[in-house]
This record gives C-alpha cells, sequence and structure tokens, in this order.
C-alpha cells in the first residue's frame, strides 16, 4: 500500500465520518425544517404569482397560456382512457354476467308467487276434507231438482195476479166515466 | 532509516506515476466521453396508454417457466436501472436462468399528466398491463417484482387482485413509512408545503426530487467524485460509474396527485401500514395478500430503511412468506459489485422455485 493514498483514504474517511455526523444533527433540528418549509412556501408562492403574471400576458397576446393547453391535453388524455377501458372491456362477460343476474332477478321477481301459491296451498282443505265437500255439494245439486216446480208455482201466481189486476183496472175505467157525467152537472147549477 | 527513506521515496514516485495517469485518463475522458449504452436488451412494447409502456423482453433460451415475472419500478427515475448495461443488468439475468420477463415503463409525464390519481395507475395502468401480460403469457397467475416505489405499488395491488399474483417480490419498498427515516421525517406537514407544491408545479420537478435525495446524504457527491478519482483509471468502474451517472441524472418528473396522494396518505399517515389506505374507494387490506413473499431490504438503503420495508412479512397472510436484509444501499444492492453475487441469485432461485 502506497504511504501518500493510505493517508489520504485515512484523512478523508475521517472528514467524511465527522462532517456526516454533523450534518445528520444539523439537518434534523426543528429550526433548519422549518426554515427549508418557509423559505419552500415563499418561493413557491413566487412562482405562483410569477406564472399567473405570464398567463396574462399570454392572454393579452392572444395566444393561449400552458394553462390552458395544458387543460386541453388532459382532456385528450381521459378521452384515450376512457376509449382504451371501453376497448379492453370483455363485453361477451360482461353479457354473460347481466344475463346470469336477469336471471336471478327473475326468480326473485318468482319468489312472491312462489309464495302466494304456497299459502294458497296452506288453505286448501285436505283430499279427507274434499270428500265432504263434494257431498255437500251434492246435497244442493239433489235440493236444486225441486226447483223448475217451484218456479211453475210463481209463474202461475203471477198469471193469476195479471187477471186480478186486469179487473182492477176496469173498475178504475168505469168509476172515471161516472166522475166525468156528474161534473158538468154541477157547474150547471 | 535508510530504507525507510528508499520505501517513502518509491511510494512518492509510485504515487506521481499514479496521479500523472489519472490526469491522462481524466484528459481522455474529457476529450471523449465514454458512450455507455443504457437498456440495451432487446424488448418490443406490447402495450401502450399515454405515457405508459409494457415492455416483454426477448428471451435468449429455448424454454422458459410458465409463470412471467412483471417488473413495476417507482414513478421517479427510470426503469433501465434494472437493465443498465451488458454484464449489470438484472433483467438479462432473469432472463438467462428461463424466466420470462416484462415490465412497466411509466414514461415522462407531461403537464397534462398533473391530475392522474395514484389510483388510476394502480387499477388503471398496471392491473391493464397485468391482464395484458396474463393474455400474452397465457398464465392465469404472474410474479411481480417491485423496486423502491414500485414494490409499495405490487404491494398494494396483490391486496386488491390477490389471485392474479403468484409470487410476490419486494426489494426496497417502503410499506411501514413512519419507519422511512430522514426522508418520512422532511415531508411531515408541519413544515413540508405538499399542496403549495403541487399546486405551484403541477408535476412535481426532478430537481426538487433529487434535492430532497441529496438533503438525505448531503456530502454524498463529494465521496463519489472522490471514489472516481481514486479509481478513473479502472476501465470497468469508469464503465459503471457513467451508466449510473446517466441513470442518476435522467429523472422524470412525478405526476402531481400521485404525489399528493402517496406523500399525504402514506408517508405523512402511514395509511398503508394501518391498513386504512384506500384506492378507487377500495380499502387495501394487505392481509389479502396471499402470494408467495420475498422481501428484499438493503442494510445501508437511507431512503428505505430495513425496517420499513420487511415489516411487510408480519401484515400478509402468505404461508411462503420471507423477508431478508442483504448488505449495500438503495440502488447498490440491485446494481452493486455485490449484488451480482448476492441479491441476483438470491431472487432468481427464489422466483425459479416457485414459477413452474
Amino acid at each position: 500500500m502506497m504511504i501518500w493514498t493510505e493517508l489520504s483514504d485515512q484523512y478523508f474517511q475521517w472528514w467524511q465520518a465527522a462532517t456526516t455526523r454533523y450534518l445528520e444533527l444539523f439537518k434534523q433540528e426543528p429550526v433548519f425544517l422549518r426554515g427549508f418549509g418557509f423559505t419552500m412556501e415563499r418561493s413557491l408562492q413566487f412562482k405562483k404569482l410569477t406564472d399567473q403574471m405570464m398567463d396574462e400576458v399570454w392572454r393579452n397576446l392572444r395566444l393561449p397560456p400552458l394553462e390552458e393547453i395544458t387543460r386541453l391535453q388532459e382532456r385528450l388524455n381521459f378521452l384515450e382512457s376512457r376509449l382504451v377501458a371501453l376497448q379492453e372491456r370483455d363485453w361477451s362477460e360482461e353479457v354473460r354476467a347481466k344475463l346470469e343476474k336477469r336471471e336471478l332477478a327473475t326468480r326473485e321477481d318468482l319468489k312472491p308467487l312462489k309464495k302466494a301459491l304456497t299459502d294458497i296451498n296452506s288453505h286448501l282443505p285436505h283430499p279427507g276434507e274434499m270428500s265432504q265437500v263434494r257431498e255437500d255439494l251434492a246435497k244442493i245439486a239433489a235440493n236444486a231438482l225441486d226447483l223448475p216446480e217451484e218456479l211453475a208455482g210463481i209463474k202461475e201466481a203471477l198469471a193469476q195476479l195479471g187477471a186480478k189486476l186486469e179487473a182492477l183496472a176496469s173498475f178504475v175505467d168505469k168509476l172515471a166515466e161516472v166522475t166525468a157525467t156528474k161534473e158538468p152537472a154541477a157547474k150547471a147549477k | 532509516m535508510w530504507e525507510m527513506l528508499s520505501q517513502v521515496q518509491e511510494d512518492l514516485f509510485k504515487e506521481v506515476n499514479l496521479n500523472l495517469s489519472r490526469l491522462g485518463k481524466w484528459w481522455e475522458l474529457w476529450l471523449k466521453p465514454p458512450n455507455i449504452e443504457v437498456g440495451t436488451t432487446p424488448k418490443d412494447v406490447v402495450y401502450r396508454e399515454n405515457k405508459a409502456s409494457l415492455y416483454r423482453y426477448h428471451t435468449p433460451v429455448d424454454s422458459v417457466k410458465p409463470i412471467p415475472v412483471l417488473i413495476v419500478y417507482a414513478l421517479i427515475n427510470r426503469l433501465y436501472i434494472l437493465d443498465l448495461y451488458p454484464g449489470r443488468s438484472f433483467v438479462q439475468h432473469l432472463l438467462g436462468e428461463g424466466l420470462s420477463v416484462y415490465a412497466v415503463d411509466w414514461g415522462t409525464p407531461g403537464d397534462e399528466d398533473r391530475d392522474i390519481p395514484l389510483d388510476y395507475y394502480i387499477e388503471g395502468y398496471l392491473d391493464r398491463m397485468v391482464r395484458k401480460v396474463m393474455e400474452l403469457s397465457g398464465a392465469t397467475q404472474i410474479s411481480l417484482f417491485g423496486y423502491c416505489m414500485g414494490g409499495t405499488l405490487a404491494a398494494i395491488y396483490a391486496a386488491l387482485h390477490p389471485k392474479r399474483v403468484k409470487n410476490l417480490v419486494l426489494l426496497t419498498s417502503p410499506i411501514d413509512f413512519a419507519k422511512a427515516g430522514y426522508l418520512a421525517q422532511v415531508v411531515q406537514n408541519e413544515h413540508f408545503p405538499l399542496d403549495a407544491v403541487v399546486n405551484a408545479y403541477g408535476n412535481v420537478p426532478p430537481w426538487l426530487m433529487q434535492a430532497g435525495f441529496k438533503l438525505l446524504n448531503p456530502i454524498g457527491d463529494m465521496v463519489k467524485y472522490y471514489n472516481f478519482i481514486k479509481h478513473m483509471h479502472n476501465d470497468l468502474f469508469i464503465e459503471n460509474f457513467f451508466a449510473m451517472e446517466a441513470w442518476v441524472n435522467d429523472n422524470v418528473p412525478f405526476p402531481g396527485a400521485a404525489y399528493r396522494k402517496y406523500i399525504k396518505d402514506l408517508y405523512q399517515k402511514n395509511l398503508l401500514y394501518k391498513g386504512l389506505f384506500e384506492i378507487d374507494g377500495k380499502r387495501v387490506d394487505l392481509k389479502k395478500v396471499t402470494a408467495n413473499h420475498l422481501s428484499v431490504a438493503a442494510s445501508e438503503d437511507n431512503i428505505c430503511p430495513p425496517q420499513s420495508a420487511i415489516c411487510v412479512k408480519e401484515l400478509i397472510s402468505s404461508q411462503d412468506n420471507e423477508a431478508i436484509v442483504l448488505p449495500g444501499g438503495h440502488v447498490g444492492v440491485l446494481v452493486g459489485g455485490r449484488a451480482l453475487k448476492t441479491t441476483w441469485p438470491r431472487i432468481t432461485d427464489w422466483l425459479l422455485e416457485r414459477s413452474g
């Protein structure tokens, strides 16, 4: 090992370690960090103000400022992204998923109907009860056999009622004739 | 006595000669700076949206593992740190081992991208790219490899879409931002005018990001140039130095809206670690990550200190779950001289075992 190289290496390493140690302490000081933040904030405000002034200059020259060009490019990017998203979409998968969903929905729709049917079913008489119902129906039907005779009786009564009403009508006519002849004589007196 | 004097004389002579050779090299470099080509591994762009591109690297081997690797890099700096130059390319190394490699290049955002939220980078760009990789490779699951902030994005994605991610590798990726060192301290709400920065610049300019990183190690540049002078007669060192310089100075702006959310929700409120971070209205619960997981932290990392990265192991539900700390700094752990013998084989072996 060459003595000069060795010495310079040793010195450099010592300098590096000492400086690093000192800088580590310095850069972690809250005063440094606050100062760093404050300076940065002020310089950013200055930059923003300068940008606004430059935009005004461009506008006065009837030229679009950078801000507007950038916004336009942003919109183009957005459109590109939307187009890519549309291209990338797996339409067959989406249609399949939608159909599956629709089928599920139909099944869901059928649920109330199924419930109603179940309710009806639960309220229907049991097979044993059905024979009782049939017997009752047969009785009603048997009783209904006497119905025509009763209807004929009603017809006959109605016919008799018609003859009686005709007699009553002729009596009313005679009464009207009598009152018509007596009325002029009374007026003459 | 005479022996010592003659030793000093000999050393002095050697030293003078060495410095003369350094001077000659300096002159040569000044007249003809080396043209180091970076990111040279052949690749195709298989998907593009706005500025973001998805690369598929050409594989040099006949058969590749069925599970592809998707590399997700940070929104700052350039992707080619993973493909620096032949011989120092992590991408080439993965390809050579028989892995199929894809990578997300976020590109250079323009002013018009300032309102793109972090949510869209994950659920828009990244989601589409993951699906594209699955479509192209025919795989139903992929390996996500995230570096730096890219790892944070990858972990979030893995939590939102656990079924798509088979393996999750995070390299120096902050998860517990309360332990993210000085960077977390400097961006705290009390002194850092976050909204004013975003409102004034739209996208956060690279020089401002760089200033933040310089603050982490204020004498870093002096150390760098001291080492440069010391090793400048070494051609290999020079090649690496110039490639790294090209990358370090090739910065991109950080999209404004994404930066605002990244700093506010992660660095200031530490919501991801607390399980309260939201993307597109969906809560990101790292417990939902079930992929095989490997986290690699760097022992001398001051951007993402080890304790900020490896804690992810305790937050996820993966059965196959590992977190390790390897020697090196934030970048050195990936492209440093030691990385070729430590980080690269460690990650590749882990991936190969789980990509069958």
